[in-house]
């Protein structure tokens, strides 16, 4: 059996490697060393495997959503896709299903021990939960790609002013802005953390994978960008004004 | 002879009670206009909205888009980088 072309062509070059060699780049080495932390993510078995838990997990919550004759209705059409949401969604389950990166876990548990690690979530989040990185990493790989192709439609070119600046601001920086949280400085995981969380929460405890919630927080987290950037646009924009006012308020 | 009346009595226990649950689920149980059942089939049936693009098309339209403002599209995903997380 072969994976399906566009794994191979889209997916994997576009946005499930670059998120395993990010996380990869990142990972402590002391603890790499120790807990003998290795990528599969150049093992042809597990490219296989993974791209047909996708693909399963893809077309089941097709059949839930359009029935079960989706898949036969929807060859030689445009028509009975998921959205990019339930789609970041899917891979994201997919990761958690068949993870990239395997190590001694036993290891790692007595190495966060020994290291008084285990309660350092920005350390945790990049090495022992380094899996669950890389399942949001990928999700939010697809909403990232996925907002910019719908800043490209000229609706939307319509809806929100300077469109061409939010998309050179997703470009340069390469991915979508987490939510700040000015409100919870201290002892308080930030977005991005808590997503990670709550997937090793929930996978480690064998509670079911709520693609719809997660589908909706994509949704969110896309809207949050536009939302963000219009207010700073518009933020800067008073501002010039002011400037410019200003001057003639002295000279009176 | 007491067990038979034990067991007589304990019999039309159990039939009133199933009767009474039976009387609540179909009269006044439900605090929908629907009971579980007939709920799930109503969701199945519904049509929920369809997407008329796969990833690919998805993501090749997004490079091209990016191409189209002289800008060219690689995923860096985050790292907690201290600049964002104070970007407001």
């Amino acid at each position: 059996m072969t994976h399906s072309k566009h794994f191979e062509d889209t997916l994997l070059p576009k946005i499930i490697r670059p998120s395993v060699s990010n996380a990869l780049a990142n990972v402590d080495e002391e603890f790499s060393d120790a807990v003998g932390l290795k990528s599969r993510i150049d093992d042809e078995h597990y490219i296989l495997e993974l791209s047909q838990i996708y693909e399963e997990k893809r077309d089941w919550l097709r059949r839930i959503y359009f029935g079960e004759d989706a898949i036969k209705r929807s060859v030689g059409k445009e028509d009975f896709w998921l959205d990019m949401h339930k789609i970041a969604a899917v891979l994201c389950r997919s990761i958690l299903a068949c993870k990239p990166i395997s190590f001694n876990y036993k290891v790692a548990c007595d190495y966060l021990e020994k290291h008084d690690k285990s309660k350092d979530i920005n350390w945790l989040s990049k090495n022992f939960l380094i899996n669950y990185k890389i399942a949001v990493d990928v999700a939010m790989g697809i909403c990232f790609y996925d907002l910019i192709d719908r800043l490209g439609d000229d609706e939307n070119k319509k809806k929100i002013e300077n469109v061409d600046g939010l998309i050179k601001k997703l470009s340069n920086s390469g991915r979508l802005d987490y939510y700040s949280s000015p409100t919870f400085k201290q002892n308080h995981s930030n977005f991005y953390i808590s997503l990670i969380e709550m997937l090793a929460t929930n996978d480690t405890h064998n509670r079911n994978f709520d693609y719809l919630s997660f589908a909706t927080i994509c949704f969110q987290l896309q809207n949050h960008n536009v939302l963000e950037y219009k207010y700073n646009f518009m933020l800067n924009k008073n501002l010039e004004l002011e400037k410019k006012a200003s001057p003639k308020k002295s000279k009176k | 002879m007491i067990f038979l009346y034990l067991l007589i009595a304990i019999m039309i226990l159990v039939a009133i009670v199933g009767l009474v649950n039976f009387l609540i689920k179909k009269y006044g149980g439900s605090r929908t206009a629907y009971s579980d059942n007939d709920c799930a089939h109503m969701i199945e049936k519904l049509c929920f909205n369809n997407h008329s693009k796969t990833i690919k098309k998805c993501i090749n339209d997004a490079e091209k888009v990016a191409e189209n403002h002289g800008v060219v599209l690689n995923y860096l995903p985050y790292n907690g980088e201290k600049a964002e997380d104070d970007s407001l």
